[in-house]
């Protein structure tokens, strides 16, 4: 499939623009307006079920081509700390 | 181990599955202690199976719940679960009490420090009873929900709370406890402590009555409550707040070897119906005479079959794929409960009135089967738990269908019976399967392979036809698993549907797996077996897909009539004893006088007697490529020949 989001998976990766894709992905799972996501707040008070949260780095591994542990979530519980987590391992494959 | 001699025959046994079968007896031999109307009476007054327990200690079952890395037998879940599966087929309220032993020790060999698992493995191999605590009265299944609460104290932790519907709480000596660690909980916030409970004041736990159960009467299912219960730091399992994940990942095996009970109940109702079929004679012939009878023997057999094949897969993926365990398991644990059902409810049909009485008819075993198994389907994780556990990975799922990600080499290893597993490392599991299931998206590879052996003659043409249907299902729902709009708090029900068709697709692909992946002993004209012209493999695929809902030829149901002739042998045929060449594993039926209901007509794979078998007939089996008599020179006159393949 070549979609403009594999094609980004090259690219930079501002902060900002990871926390506004990611803020609206996890919007969509919870069905909030993505203004309304506090990126200090853990993803679990939104209703982002544990289990569930588990499928995000499946989302991440198809937009950035980055796979991460199941758990990743789990151990970075708001957006801020995974964007982090992310940050980090981009850094580390580059 | 030490085989008791029950005065059974001094076979060589292939496997430890069948020295304990050899050991049990057969129908109407059984060992002492495994009695029908001695475990229904057990079974009566709520007492617990301790005979029966024992004899399974003292043939070294225990030794085969602890992995060969940490002292014991299990280096193969194949065999774990032929084991459980050979108690469960007498009584399931045994298998579960004892089995459960394995369940609680498996968050220790999944997480556990190689000292604390071999010291856990001697004390199971000594007769340890080792109990899992993750339920509680509140919280049902949402384990995050629990408050049972672990406190650190001195380098070690105070135990608080209770545990509640747990099996073997009061008989085990240990218990594997699930534990709040952090008050805030969430998926970080559980561990797991390893309770010895010798080791505990007296006043520091105490376990509530037995919880009078439908089924499994006999079965201690209670709970156990901790009053400020100080255990040593060398309780935990693993590291503190990964309980929840440890749990998860053990449920991959304890749910893998569970099904073992579900094939063993189903082994059992097969058996009865078949024996009722024979037996009962109606205006000068036996039951199984009759036509529509047969039918339901065949497709019964089938679905026992399309179950067996689940589960054998199921549990050569915990050593050949078990990075892909989390759909595999659900996958098991969903599905076989659910044909095993099936089995229970046709046979029940057939049994009529037979199937309500308590003592007069067949000591009352089918009744008790019946409500132990009610009880079972939901032992260790019911159905729609597994449903919603697959449900979550619809999407990881689709995007690897779509991409044909496949690991080709594990797929082979998972499905060829004959060759030894590699050995299984706990690291290899995951909460997740990111590549999806190597098995569902070999699929389109695996009919190709089937189209070929047709061409050669190799296999009736018939069979491309049902392989290609289960495509085209597998197909059509990887698209709706992408349409699907869900989010964590609405799971649409039909997602539920989704998750049902995922398992049945899986279960086919099983199947052709393991039709491409093993020699094939067609056996001879004169004593053919279930793989003669495929015909298991006919049978099974048709099951999946009549539940499925495909439109099917109704020629090809004859399958059916041809795969019931092979049950009303001695023994049964399971996929696994014609591929042992053996009968040890096979469900022994209690032959009798009125053995003869092979109606004459025709052989059991519906040839006629001048059949030309030259190509593959030898006993020991075929070449891998399954040569099949050449009943391509006959096809048109056969009901698996090219006319029944004309379908859409």
């Amino acid at each position: 499939m070549s979609s403009p989001i594999i094609e980004k998976n090259n690219q930079d990766h501002s902060p900002e623009e990871l926390t506004g894709w990611l803020k609206e992905r996890i919007a969509e799972h919870v069905q909030l307006p993505a203004a309304e996501i506090d990126p200090d707040v853990p993803l679990a008070n939104y209703g982002l079920d544990s289990l569930y949260a588990l499928t995000v780095v499946t989302e991440i591994e198809e937009h950035l081509g980055l796979t991460l542990e199941p758990t990743v979530m789990w151990d970075a519980p708001t957006l801020n700390a995974l964007v982090e987590v992310i940050r980090a391992e981009l850094a580390h494959a580059a | 181990m030490s085989p008791l001699d029950n005065g059974g025959t001094p076979h060589v046994h292939h496997s430890a599955a069948g020295a304990l079968d050899a050991l049990l007896g057969r129908p109407g031999e059984e060992h002492g202690a495994f009695r029908p109307a001695d475990l229904a009476g057990l079974d009566e007054r709520e007492e617990f199976p301790a005979a029966a327990c024992g004899v399974l200690d003292a043939f070294g079952l225990n030794d085969h719940y602890v992995p060969a890395a940490f002292g014991g037998e299990l280096r193969d879940y194949t065999d774990l679960m032929q084991l459980l599966r050979t108690v469960a087929r007498r009584d399931l309220t045994v298998a579960v009490a004892h089995g459960k032993t394995f369940l609680g020790a498996a968050p220790v060999w999944v997480a556990g420090g190689a000292d604390q698992a071999a010291a856990l493995g001697a004390l199971i191999a000594d007769g340890a009873v080792v109990s899992w605590g993750l339920t509680e009265r509140a919280h049902g299944s949402d384990l995050l929900a629990g408050e049972l609460s672990a406190t650190p104290e001195n380098g070690g932790w105070r135990l608080n709370g209770e545990k509640w519907l747990i099996n073997n709480a009061t008989r085990g000596g240990f218990i594997c406890v699930l534990a709040r660690t952090d008050p805030a909980g969430g998926p970080r916030g559980f561990s797991l402590f390893l309770v010895d409970k010798r080791g505990l004041a007296a006043d520091a736990y105490s376990c509530p009555p037995k919880i009078p159960t439908h089924g499994i009467r006999g079965a201690d299912i209670s709970g156990i409550a901790f009053h400020d219960a100080l255990i040593p730091g060398s309780a935990l399992v693993g590291e503190v707040g990964t309980g929840i994940e440890t749990v998860l990942k053990a449920l991959q095996l304890t749910r893998t070897a569970s099904t073992a009970l579900s094939l063993g109940a189903g082994d059992t109702a097969l058996r009865l119906g078949v024996d009722y079929a024979r037996n009962r004679r109606l205006y000068g012939r036996t039951l199984g005479d009759l036509p529509r009878v047969r039918r339901i023997i065949g497709e019964v057999y089938a679905a026992q079959l399309l179950a067996e094949a689940t589960g054998l897969v199921a549990a050569r993926s915990v050593h050949a794929l078990p990075g892909e365990m989390s759909v595999v398991s659900a996958v098991a644990k969903a599905l076989i409960p659910d044909l095993a059902q099936n089995v229970l409810d046709r046979v029940a049909e057939l049994l009529g009135v037979r199937s309500f009485l308590t003592q007069e008819y067949a000591d009352g075993l089918f009744a008790k089967l019946e409500r132990d198994h009610r009880v079972v389907a939901i032992f260790d994780g019911n159905t729609a738990v597994n449903r919603n556990a697959l449900i979550d990975q619809f999407p990881l799922l689709a995007a690897a269908y779509r991409r044909g990600r496949c690991d080709e080499a594990g797929v082979t290893a998972a499905t060829s019976l004959s060759v030894p597993s590699t050995e299984f490392t706990a690291g290899g599991l995951s909460l997740l399967a990111m590549r999806g299931s190597s098995l569902m998206q070999s699929l389109p590879a695996a009919v190709a392979r089937i189209a070929e052996q047709a061409e050669r003659g190799l296999l009736p043409r018939q069979v491309v036809v049902l392989a290609e249907e289960v495509e085209a299902a597998a197909d059509a729902l990887h698209t709706e698993f992408a349409e699907l709009r869900r989010t964590p708090q609405d799971v649409p029900p039909t997602a539920f549907v989704l998750a049902e068709r995922y398992e049945l697709c899986f279960a086919a692909t099983a199947c052709l797996q393991l039709w491409l992946n093993n020699p094939q002993p067609a056996g001879d004209a004169q004593s053919p077996t279930i793989w003669r012209n495929a015909l298991w493999l006919q049978a099974t695929l048709r099951t999946a897909l009549t539940r499925l809902g495909s439109p099917l030829e109704e020629a090809g149901a004859e399958a059916y009539d041809r795969l019931a002739e092979h049950a009303f042998g001695p023994a049964v045929p399971t996929l696994r004893s014609t591929l042992d060449g053996s009968t040890s594993d096979g469900f022994t039926s209690d032959a009798s006088p009125l053995d003869g209901a092979t109606s004459g007509s025709s052989t059991p794979d519906g040839a006629t007697s001048d059949r030309a078998t030259s190509s593959s007939s030898t006993s020991d089996g075929a070449t891998s490529d399954g040569s099949i008599p050449d009943d391509s020179t006959t096809d048109d006159s056969t009901p698996d020949g090219e006319t029944a393949g004309s379908t859409s």
